[in-house]
């Protein structure tokens, strides 16, 4: 089946909006690729957010998909043992585990660069002991810290060290070095083309509503059928209409769902920019391919693969503000969820910076993952960009 | 939030002892700081103030001071000033007043007149905002900011309370406390450079002896209460006397005090000396305290016979800190406050460590606080209430701030514990 979207991307796009529409598809569909890789007797490993070395993964000869909440779905049996101060995307998950919706993937990588995946994983290990009629797949535990230091760096090459023990046990062989440099040497490439697809939506040939679910569509298919429809896109670039609207830019909360960019897109800007763990951030390094490649891909999901745990937060502002003059952004919105207490933290020093610059912005705070309210974001987002106007 | 009437005498002659103890301490310290220009450092509770106790520089823990602004009742003003900054009230309370007086800078206000520059700040980050705060602290004061990242369990052990005192290289697992103990070395390391005082291995291997120790008389203490009845000292009582000894752990004061405590104790057991004469109901108190209201923790005594005779502060002294060692006493210090979090607020080890107290002490039920705006302090709560419900003892929720009085309702709150004992416990010996 890879190789049949491999070929349909090869044969069939001709033009950036055909690529676009599978990518836009297999962002909405987004475990088709894996089940089918399931049904045809593929291995899968599921993971969440972008901390997790998807090299390895495909060096071990699996299909790597990351696993996502649904705001559609209710989340009854969850609910039961999850407080509802959790995360929505988290209370989603877990709800979806334990009714065997993930069921599909042979392990399941839980990275711990948040304390809501952390909990997320303490909770399922101790909900197979409340529900043992209730069957998920087995977890494990990426213990990946992000603070700065030798010590640390150490501390997380064990632990890639530990997860491709792992690998090469669920996958009952063990895998090469050869194999982790062509895995990275892959995953480059693609970050590399998504770093090109994204310039275009600098230049408003692509909105901020695309771009997201371009970048979130390579999590959910194969790295070369993805990076085949990037290449796709920017052979056919020619052919991409300026965009106009106000220039912003969106800050805070990840976001695993396009209706809020839709909705600014839909109040006469453009998304430009946007920094959160399920943006552009996310594929803005490269792992470096020489020397030891559990040294490189340490490096990289150590100091590169942004969380909620990256600090000093200095830094993190400091590249914020980059982007923001990097791509002429006119106005911020900052998102945050409605349990955030975290973002939030940063907030007043993140306003002054933009102050300073005379760079307008809004603040949603509290924005409900299940039912947010779209009136009161579309009020907030057509006051700025009318202050921007 | 009444106090229910009480002769002064009441009180164990030690309670009034701590109280002074932690008071004439701060102000001891802050005056060495500001006349002698004296090293101190602000610490977050579960970090390892021993290294600094060892090289006799003083520790003031974020919580312990946060406790104290809120019972003098300023946790209001600096959650006001914290809203107006721009920091929403989602935002961790318990870990974030003290940095809230620093700010303000306002010697007057700010409870023994707030807190000195410190040489640096130290947390250990389990959460995802501690080092927001810290660095931001660290910021405000112009001083170093040492993290301590925090490695996570990757399976958490049966009846971690029984094996945490001597089997805690197989409960914690080698490659963390390897790490941890790195971390350790580094933090003296950069504790050394900046006090330029030389950490002493010989006096470090002592105090974690005393610790030790005093975790023996916690646990002698402890099983004294467990089995007495009527229960022979009220909770706050036990939390002042427990506390200010774990904040001046490794000192010979603080086995000493815990000495006379537990003298106390006995002697009010041996007399039949209860804090409510008219004990019907026996009561655990969950999760974290009620720091602006401690008098909470008595106010079903008089009207229904219900005595809080347990909570966490009770003998995490004796069950969590405890680290028996034959070899480097530095890998038991990293052993102490490497699952701490765990213990404390996840499942199942929460639950664990409190369905055995449940059964020791004969409690009847317990009230649960589940703290708004200090999610890290709440996690675990619903399984550890199906868990104890589970073994028969009812669980009320009380959903409250830690330290943000703004947020109690002081009837409300009374209506839901009287018409919990009321409906739903049966008084001791029915």
């Amino acid at each position: 089946l890879v190789l049949l979207f491999v070929n349909r991307a090869r044969i069939r796009h001709n033009s950036p909006m055909a690529a676009l529409d599978d990518l836009r598809r297999h962002y909405r569909e987004r475990e088709q690729a894996a089940r089918a890789e399931n049904d045809s007797g593929g291995k899968v490993i599921g993971y969440f957010s972008n901390n997790v070395p998807v090299e390895l993964i495909r060096a071990a000869g699996f299909f790597p998909v990351r696993l996502t909440g649904d705001p559609r779905e209710t989340t009854e049996t969850g609910d039961r043992y999850m407080e509802e101060f959790h995360d929505g995307d988290i209370r989603s998950i877990f709800d979806r585990t334990l009714r065997g919706h993930f069921n599909f993937c042979d392990l399941i990588v839980v990275p711990r660069t948040s304390e809501s995946f952390l909990q997320l994983y303490y909770y399922l290990l101790e909900a197979r002991h409340w529900e043992p009629a209730r069957k998920f797949p087995e977890l494990y535990l990426f213990d990946l810290l992000q603070g700065p230091g030798e010590t640390i760096a150490r501390y997380d090459r064990g632990r890639l060290r530990d997860l491709r023990r792992t690998l090469d046990r669920v996958a009952g062989r063990t895998m090469n070095d050869a194999a982790v440099r062509t895995a990275i040497a892959s995953v480059n490439e693609n970050r590399a083309l998504l770093d090109q697809v994204n310039q275009l939506r600098r230049r408003a040939l692509l909105s901020g509503t695309d771009m997201l679910r371009v970048y979130g569509a390579a999590s959910f298919v194969a790295t070369d059928v993805h990076s085949a429809w990037l290449r796709e896109i920017l052979t056919g670039a020619n052919a991409l209409h300026a965009i106009p609207g106000a220039r912003l830019m969106l800050k805070g909360s990840p976001h695993e769902d396009d209706g809020f960019y839709q909705l600014i897109e839909s109040c006469g800007a453009i998304l430009v920019a946007d920094d959160h763990t399920s943006g552009e951030r996310a594929f803005e390094h490269r792992v470096a391919n020489s020397g030891d490649a559990i040294a490189a891909l340490t490096e990289h999901y150590h100091h590169h693969s942004l969380s909620p745990r990256s600090y000093p937060q200095a830094e993190q502002d400091r590249r914020f503000i980059e982007l923001v003059e990097q791509a002429r952004v006119r106005g911020v919105i900052f998102f945050h969820d409605e349990w955030d207490d975290v973002l939030g933290w940063d907030f007043p020093d993140q306003k002054k910076l933009l102050d300073a610059r005379g760079i307008p912005s809004v603040f949603l705070k509290k924005q409900s993952y299940r039912a947010p309210d779209r009136a009161a974001q579309r009020d907030a987002v057509q006051g700025l960009v009318e202050s921007i106007a | 939030m009444s106090e229910p009437p009480r002769k002064p005498d009441d009180r164990l002659a030690s309670t009034r002892l701590a109280n002074e103890h932690q008071r004439e301490w701060f102000l001891d310290f802050r005056r060495r700081v500001m006349k002698n220009d004296d090293p101190y450092v602000i610490a977050g509770a579960v970090s390892p103030h021993e290294i600094f106790h060892t090289m006799k520089i003083p520790v003031v823990t974020t919580q312990w001071y946060s406790a104290i602004i809120a019972a003098k009742q300023l946790s209001p003003y600096y959650f006001n000033m914290m809203d107006r900054l721009g920091w929403h009230d989602g935002l961790a309370r318990y870990s974030s007043l003290p940095f809230m007086t620093t700010l303000d800078n306002d010697a007057e206000r700010a409870p023994y007149g707030g807190l000195p520059k410190p040489m640096m700040m130290i947390d250990r980050v389990r959460g995802d905002f501690g080092q927001r705060i810290s660095e931001q602290w660290a910021r405000a004061y112009d001083v170093p900011d040492f993290i301590i990242d925090c490695s996570s369990s990757t399976r958490l052990l049966d009846r971690w309370h029984e094996r945490a005192q001597h089997d805690w290289e197989e409960l914690y697992e080698t490659h963390r406390l390897d790490f941890q103990v790195e971390q350790l070395q580094n933090l003296i390391g950069t504790a050394e450079k900046l006090s330029g005082r030389t950490f002493d291995r010989a006096e470090f291997a002592e105090q974690m002896r005393r610790i030790n120790e005093a975790g023996e008389v916690v646990a002698a203490a402890r099983d004294l209460i467990a089995r007495t009845r009527p229960c022979p000292v009220p909770l706050t009582e036990q939390l002042n006397n427990v506390m200010a000894a774990t904040w001046s752990r490794g000192s010979q004061w603080a086995v000493d005090h815990l000495k006379q405590y537990k003298d106390e104790v006995q002697a009010r057991a041996d007399k039949g000396i209860g804090a409510c004469a008219n004990e019907r109901y026996r009561l655990l108190w969950l999760n974290n305290g009620l720091w602006f209201n401690t008098s909470f923790y008595r106010a079903f005594e008089q009207s229904h016979g219900a005595v809080f005779v347990w909570s966490m502060y009770t003998n995490f002294f004796s069950d969590g800190y405890r680290k028996y060692f034959s070899g480097d006493p530095l890998r038991a210090l990293a052993a102490r406050h490497i699952s701490m979090n765990e213990q404390l607020h996840l499942p199942p080890w929460m639950a664990d460590w409190i369905i055995q107290q449940a059964r020791d002490f004969g409690a009847d039920g317990a009230v649960m606080l589940v703290p708004e705006a200090d999610r890290m302090s709440a996690y675990g709560t619903r399984f550890a209430k199906l868990a104890l419900e589970k073994a028969g003892i009812p669980v009320l929720e009380l959903h409250t701030g830690i330290v943000d009085a703004r947020l109690w309702d002081n009837e409300k709150m009374t209506r839901q514990v009287a018409g919990f004992i009321e409906e739903k416990l049966k008084p001791q010996g029915a």
